[in-house]
């Protein structure tokens, strides 16, 4: 863990900056791909950057309107200003920004008439890359932390022997990045759309198998792991997207 | 490689039925999902290493003092500007909450003549205590100003902040720690 690093008077966040990082690769590889199906690049890249500040924006606004009574006592108008915009983390409501994004990216895909499986298919490499470093980026902050354990590759995390749970994540994502590279040189055997169902597939197991191993997982009812849930939904959904594209019967003369 | 329809439906079933069955035999147990009060440290899920220093009326203020209420414990420096930044949020919701929670601010190596005109400047009417020999910072292991330990009524860490806050933080995570 190295939340922040201190060189002479600058504290560098380490989590920011890896996320920076990796959000900057994720954009790039979208771009290439897009590239690679026919799709202009900068379109790919500008749609993600837009989707990307529509969440953030979206997360922050999310949590100003759900606690706008407490926002609305805060003077005076500076200082009201500051409280909205300043980027204190900890203030957003995930889903609405998740929400926001969505609609940006359609409403852009739309307006610029894009393949909307093409252009998921060029994106399941960048969410794989930004899984990669939202795992790292949560083991320098110290979230996401497993449970303890006596396992050899166990991490010492808030004063005890933990999973790396993080790492598990990453490891996960990076798996998830190499199974695509090598599934894109099969691509044109596969219907548009399948690379991004595969990379949900994987990340969904993925999720549903980690989340038991965290500490502070976030509990939905009666212990129901919250992550887990959404999760199992999403791989019913990426499943049933391949049922639902199959063919309903087997071509003649097949094995 | 499932070729039809049929084939992807039958997977998608089993994978439903499985999943649904993994979900509820790695629930979290009681007591698993909030972490219990462990040895003191400076960490998530740790009892808050208790401290006593002199607050800028004189008086011995021990962190210990406050158990069974939630303490916003604020690391903060008057030459720090996102520390000055909070300071206005931080005396509004000690304000508000006033017997509901605490906001103790810790000085780090300062005068007592200096903080006391900032207190004064900034009319900072919540307890602030004078870490002159920097040994309550050294404890919670203080890397980077201002540093915000979120403790609850049992004197455990449930959340650390490192950076400025804002009023609407500090009020929705004090309400989450009323509302468990």
């Amino acid at each position: 863990m190295l939340p922040v690093l201190q060189i002479g008077p600058l504290s560098i966040r380490t989590p920011g900056l890896v996320l920076l990082a990796g959000l900057w690769a994720a954009l790039e590889m979208a771009s290439r791909e897009g590239v690679r199906r026919g799709i202009d690049g900068n379109k790919v890249y500008n749609l993600g950057f837009y989707a990307l500040v529509a969440g953030v924006l979206g997360a922050r606004m999310g949590f100003v309107l759900f606690h706008s009574l407490l926002y609305i006592r805060i003077t005076p108008l500076s200082r009201f200003v500051g409280s909205v915009f300043s980027p204190t983390p900890g203030t957003e409501v995930p889903w609405v920004g998740v929400l926001l994004a969505a609609g940006v990216a359609a409403y852009l895909i739309w307006r610029w008439r894009l393949d909307p499986l093409a252009l998921a298919d060029s994106f399941a490499p960048a969410f794989a890359i930004m899984g990669i470093a939202i795992g790292l980026a949560d083991l320098l902050s110290g979230n996401m932390y497993g449970m303890e354990t006596r396992l050899p590759w166990a991490i010492d995390l808030w004063g005890a022997a933990r999973h790396p749970t993080q790492l598990y994540l990453a490891l996960a994502c990076a798996a998830n990045l190499a199974v695509l590279l090598r599934l894109r040189s099969k691509e044109d055997a596969l219907p548009p759309g399948s690379l991004f169902q595969v990379s949900l597939v994987i990340l969904s197991l993925a999720v549903l198998l980690i989340e038991p191993l965290r500490a502070d997982s976030p509990v939905l009812i009666a212990g129901v792991r919250t992550w887990q849930v959404i999760a199992l939904g999403v791989l019913v959904a990426a499943l049933a997207g391949f049922a639902w594209r199959a063919p309903a019967a087997q071509p003649d003369g097949g094995p | 490689m499932p070729k039809t329809r049929l084939d992807w439906i039958v997977i998608t079933i089993v994978a439903l039925i499985l999943g649904g069955v993994w979900i509820g035999l790695t629930r979290a147990l009681p007591g698993q999902a909030t972490p219990a009060a462990r040895s003191p440290a400076p960490e998530i899920g740790h009892s808050a290493p208790d401290f006593t220093l002199t607050a800028l009326d004189g008086s011995e203020v021990s962190l210990s003092d406050f158990q069974g209420q939630p303490v916003v414990l604020n690391f903060w420096a008057t030459w720090c500007p996102p520390c000055r930044a909070e300071v206005p949020a931080l005396q509004s919701v000690s304000e508000s909450l006033a017997g509901e929670a605490v906001i103790l601010g810790v000085s780090l190596q300062e005068s007592p003549s200096t903080v006391s005109q900032f207190a004064e400047e900034f009319d900072i009417t919540y307890p602030v205590v004078l870490d002159q020999s920097g040994q309550a910072s050294l404890a919670y292991r203080v890397r980077s100003l201002p540093t915000t330990y979120l403790i609850d009524e049992r004197g455990v860490v449930v959340e650390v902040f490192s950076g400025s806050l804002n009023e609407p933080l500090i009020r929705t995570r004090l309400d989450q720690l009323s509302g468990q």
